[in-house]
């Protein structure tokens, strides 16, 4: 065991044990070390001023993820080398080439959410140079910015070209994260709190019999948010940043087998070409950086009613691998939700693993998200729709709905109702108003429950349309199409 | 040399190399001073309340908290008002809007000084609040009186129209979104002087409020803003308080405070843009032409007046947007609701007031089943006659008839126009739009005496420039624009010229950078101070070089006359050596906006600008 995180901060070493589990690397960077390039816009994930990028072994190499150092805890530096913006410069001191092209395409103007963007389009350009404003646009999302409109910054990412700079910090980084792994799990106990990172599903297990009540946390990117805006005070950590053996993606007889610990960045890429839409809805549900730290595992076990993929999951007939010490059960997850941020999670029990049926031929699977605002907002409503038709008929469907009660819910009545029939404007119209019939939706600041009614209604009925008319996939928003239409969109 | 001078070149921003490598430095990044407090401020819980009990007894009493501040604490006058009094710093028996400021504390760091806070007894007897513009105009609730602006007789043409549509268009906030919050460090200095750090667009209403609020003179306390991390308008007014709150604390502590909102904090408690009600009844003939029209504007001021006059009346002025309204009245309230005061943002009132004839002339398109853009067209502006605005000043050098002609044709608008009626005839479902809109806004502040800017421009003797204004840089790029100017007027090139934090020391009694003035009110003058001293070493060169000052050019970083020429750094130094002066300050007032557009006569509310007027006397000292 280590009371000690060890990682590395741009080229030097760092070894962190006199701090709160819960001092957000934003804090850490700007109060400890003081590097005040990282800016705090938001404090909850929105704006990306907080942007950093984070290095992981990758094979022989490292890979830079960009993730929001404000709701981000420092004790999860474990391990990585963490970059700011200070840190682009080459050992020359010449700028970064991504930070010569944003002062060349005047990409910046108040200059405070600068930092932010330099750091996504670092860690956009180390894995790849783009050569899209899509996979430009992709990459930040997670970046506001009120002055520019966006456009020099974008050409700011297109101008960057394949010129690498003199990266001193690549060099030997692969080597020196390993020599920071003694192998022994991290334990760092400060001022009434514990951050515990197991490093197996086994020992993760244990942790958690030990402490039932810990908080376990699964990316943060809402946890984050306990921490930073609500200013709770969480007294024991279990995380699963250094649990290895539960992101694995895997199919197995039909079934797609997904590690509750997969960051969504890692799964979205499979999960797109198994179903195009649920790779819309995670693009949505999240930035990059949200995706590069958040789970679908952490969006289930939350319990949230208004998640974007407990929706998906009912319609896709997933299962839950739960696991509570050495004991392993199954559970659909429609049945996994019990009310308002209440799970059927027993204490000392997690989420291990998500099981998929894989689709088959016949089987039409929609998903449309309801927000005020395109990119990584809160669904008002998220409908998700898993139709299989023969003929005409509805053989089989699956409806899962956000946003329309206290959990996440399956509505069997209304596909009872069409299962069977034709699938014809009439039959679809009395399943709406079964639809309307079953839920009872609230209001808040999202969303009336009056119009959360209305628009679970005419998704099914969207539904519909999409299926039958044959000119219905240029309906859909630009952005909401395939992204390779993006660049001529924005050309 | 025809080289093109600075002021030709496309520069990049003045910090965009500091932005990219995060060293430039906003107010929360400055290096901290030893002893450092982090203030927080208690907000109110209620939208309107008598505050019946008040005891931060508890707060103080806190280890590591170093002191507390309320309204009786408060050794000077406990507003900040920018133009009409009204915005306590904290409430003083009444609450007037959920997320008030009440009482703010002082501590070690921010975490202690929030725990710190609630600790205080604070209970409170709730009234009924007035929340909407409906409820307000119910209840003619109004921070400030109700205004009038008309020209011909509305209700005669209303009534002679052959054709009349009444409506109502429900406009709603906006939040800034500056990406840097609102944020101020005060440092008290000797004889208690205060030096404020405030992210602010107006330093000197910051200066002049912390030393009201502090019972200083203006002259001991400095407001310092080197930039912005945005603004919008949302730190016109509403950095005062930040700003005061923080040196109030400092000035009870005799230590460097703090103050940085939180972003939940900073939304709740400062101003946004002001939601607007605006009811028309407009009457028109079968081409769909104004014949006469009636506005009631009515705008969301929140509880107190703040900017509100200036921005309702700005509100008033855009009724017309690009359309002549034959007999307009334009009746403007400025209701009193229980929420957030709300401020300048963007457009200042402007785009609300367009809105209303925006939906108005759809409106009558609609009803005509005509192309809304052929009504717009058919109401423009005229250059000869139907040119006089609601508020009797003649529109000049109106090209607005010609530039929507040439949008319309390249945008291929007709041809768009019939494409989307095609889709739209053959889609049940999906529908698609389209929309050509003019706008017409008016540039300078509408009160006269803030149309003015100053500027400091210091020569040194090795020839290198040292600017400053009262222009605040919030990344529009001004600072920049600024320093083209003063380089292009001495031939230098632009890094020669320094451009420094603006400061209340340097230049005084500044007007807030607003109002789409900024750089032509501060370029003017550092433009006027350049030229002054310009003018100077050319008197110093002609000498020099035995011919006559006006022979005497400045290019390419040299001084030539005759067949001589000698270094700008040499002519500074043989300047320096006659003893003459190479630091001239300017201002420059800016003539012809005045406004005695109320009710009556007419006037001249705003600067053209295909037609900029600048004054021929200025002042140099």
């Amino acid at each position: 065991m280590r009371d000690t995180a060890h990682f590395l901060l741009g080229r030097d070493s760092r070894l962190v044990r006199d701090v709160s589990p819960t001092l957000t690397v934003l804090e850490y960077l700007r109060t400890v070390e003081k590097l005040c390039g990282t800016k705090e816009g938001c404090a909850e994930g929105d704006c990306g001023a907080c942007t950093v990028a984070l290095g992981e072994i990758d094979g022989d190499g490292v890979r830079y993820r960009a993730v929001n150092a404000r709701i981000m805890f420092t004790p999860a530096l474990d391990g990585k080398q963490i970059l700011t913006v200070e840190h682009l410069r080459g050992t020359d001191g010449s700028p970064h080439p991504v930070q010569s092209a944003m002062v060349e395409q005047h990409a910046s103007q108040c200059g405070f959410c600068t930092p932010g963007f330099v750091m996504s389009l670092f860690a956009l350009h180390h894995a790849s140079s783009p050569d899209d404003r899509a996979s430009v646009n992709d990459a930040l999302a997670g970046n506001l910015c009120r002055r520019t409109g966006y456009r020099p910054i974008v050409d700011a990412a297109l101008a960057v070209g394949t010129g690498r700079a003199d990266e001193g910090f690549t060099g030997d980084t692969a080597a020196r994260l390993r020599a920071l792994d003694t192998g022994d799990r991290l334990e760092l106990r400060h001022g009434g709190q514990t951050w515990i990172a197991p490093r197996t599903i086994a020992e993760l297990a244990e942790v958690l019999l030990k402490h039932p009540d810990a908080v376990l946390l699964a990316g943060g990117t809402d946890v984050g948010l306990w921490v930073t805006k609500q200013h709770r005070f969480l007294e024991t950590i279990v995380t699963l940043d250094a649990v290895r053996d539960m992101a694995a993606i895997e199919e197995v007889d039909g079934t797609l087998r997904i590690g509750a610990s997969a960051v969504y960045e890692d799964v979205l890429a499979r999960l797109e070409a198994l179903w195009p839409d649920v790779g819309i809805l995670l693009r949505r549900l999240g930035s990059r950086q949200i995706r590069n730290r958040g789970t679908i595992g952490g969006n289930i076990g939350n319990g949230s009613p208004i998640g974007d993929t407990p929706p998906v999951l009912i319609a896709l007939d997933a299962t839950l691998v739960l696991r509570r010490g050495g004991e392993e059960r199954l559970l659909p997850v429609a049945e996994f939700f019990l009310g308002y941020r209440r799970t059927a999670l027993a204490p000392g029990e997690f989420i291990a693993r998500i099981d998929l049926p894989l689709p088959r031929l016949g089987w039409r699977f929609r998903c449309y998200k309801v927000a005020k605002r395109f990119d990584q907002d809160i669904s008002a409503v998220c409908g998700a729709f898993n139709l299989e038709l023969a003929d005409g008929v509805v053989r089989d469907i699956r409806i899962g709905f956000g946003g329309m009660a206290a959990t996440p819910v399956h509505v069997p009545a209304v596909e009872q109702t069409l299962i069977g029939e034709p699938w014809t404007e009439t039959n679809v119209h009395k399943a709406m108003n079964i639809l309307d019939a079953t839920l009872t939706p609230i209001s808040d600041m999202r969303a009336s429950a009056s119009y959360r009614r209305m628009v679970a209604r005419n998704l099914l009925f969207k539904l519909f349309l999409e299926t039958t008319t044959p000119a219905a996939p240029a309906w859909r928003a630009w952005h909401e199409r395939d992204p390779s239409l993006w660049a001529v969109h924005h050309a | 040399m025809n080289a093109i001078p600075p002021s030709g070149l496309s520069i990049t921003h003045d910090s965009a190399a500091k932005h990219v490598t995060g060293e430039a430095l906003y107010v929360d990044d400055l290096p901290e001073p030893p002893g450092l407090l982090h203030a927080y401020i208690q907000l109110s819980p209620h939208a309107h309340a008598k505050i019946t009990r008040f005891d931060v007894s508890a707060v103080a009493a806190m280890p590591g908290v170093a002191a507390v501040m309320t309204a009786a604490d408060i050794p000077g006058v406990n507003d900040v008002g920018p133009a009409f009094p009204g915005d306590p710093i904290f409430a003083d028996g009444l609450v007037e809007y959920h997320g008030q400021s009440i009482f703010a504390v002082a501590a070690g760091s921010i975490a202690l000084a929030r725990e710190a806070a609630a600790r205080a007894v604070i209970e409170y007897d709730k009234l009924p609040p007035v929340m909407t513009i409906d409820e307000a105009l119910a209840a003619k609730t109004t921070v400030l009186p109700t205004q009038v602006m008309a020209r011909g007789n509305a209700e005669a043409a209303l009534e002679r129209a052959p054709l009349r549509l009444k409506g109502r268009i429900d406009i709603g906030g906006q939040e800034h979104f500056y990406l840097e919050g609102q944020v101020a460090m005060a440092i008290p200095g000797e004889d208690g002087d205060m030096l404020v750090h405030s992210s602010t667009q107006h330093p000197t209403e910051v200066q002049h409020l912390v030393a009201r609020s502090l019972k200083l003179s203006d002259h001991a306390v400095i407001c310092e803003t080197r930039r912005m991390g945005g603004a919008f308008g949302g730190k016109e007014s509403q950095a005062s308080l930040i700003a005061c709150v923080a040196a109030l604390l400092a000035q009870r502590t005799r230590r460097p405070v703090k103050l940085r909102l939180d972003r939940g904090d900073d939304m709740v408690l400062t101003g946004k843009r002001h939601e607007f009600r605006i009811d028309y009844d407009v009457g028109f003939d079968a081409d769909g032409r104004v014949l006469g029209i009636s506005f009631m504007q009515a705008g969301r001021c929140g509880y107190s007046p703040d900017l509100s006059g200036a921005i309702c009346d700005r509100a008033m002025f855009h009724a017309d947007n690009c359309y002549y309204l034959d007999h307009a009245h334009i009746v403007s309230y400025r209701c009193k609701t229980n929420s957030v005061s709300n401020t300048a943002f963007r457009g200042f009132g402007g785009p609300q007031g367009m809105m209303g004839i925006e939906c108005v002339i759809d409106d009558i398109a609609r009803h005509l089943g005509l192309d809304p853009l052929l009504v717009r067209q058919r109401n423009f502006y005229g250059t000869s006659d139907r040119n006089v605005t609601p508020y009797h000043m003649t529109v000049e050098d109106n090209i607005i008839p010609e530039l929507v002609n040439a949008l319309a044709e390249s945008a291929a608008y007709s041809k768009r126009r019939a494409a989307i009626a095609a889709f739209n005839a053959k889609n049940p479902w999906v529908k698609r739009g389209l929309a050509l809109t003019p706008v017409k806004f008016g540039i300078s502040f509408t009160l006269t005496h803030m149309n003015q800017a100053g500027a400091l421009v210091h020569v040194y003797t090795d020839g290198s420039v040292m600017l400053n204004h009262g222009g605040t840089e919030m990344g529009q790029g001004l600072y920049m624009k600024v320093a083209q100017v003063v380089a292009t007027e001495f031939g230098l090139s632009i890094d020669r010229v320094k451009i420094t934090a603006t400061s209340t020391a340097k230049v005084p009694n500044t007007s807030p950078t607003a109002a789409s003035s900024g750089s032509d009110l501060n370029g003017k003058a550092a433009q006027v101070a350049a030229i002054a001293i310009r003018e100077r070493m050319a008197g110093v060169a002609a000498k020099e070089f035995g011919v006559t000052p006006e022979e005497v050019a400045f290019t390419g970083g040299m001084v030539t006359g005759g067949c001589r020429s000698l270094s700008f750094a040499d002519v500074a130094k043989l300047t320096h050596r006659a003893r003459v002066q190479l630091s001239p300050r300017a201002i420059t007032p800016r003539r012809n906006c005045i406004t005695t557009w109320q009710r009556t006569g007419a006037g001249r509310s705003f600067i053209s600008r295909m037609a900029r007027r600048w004054p021929r006397s200025r002042s140099i000292r």
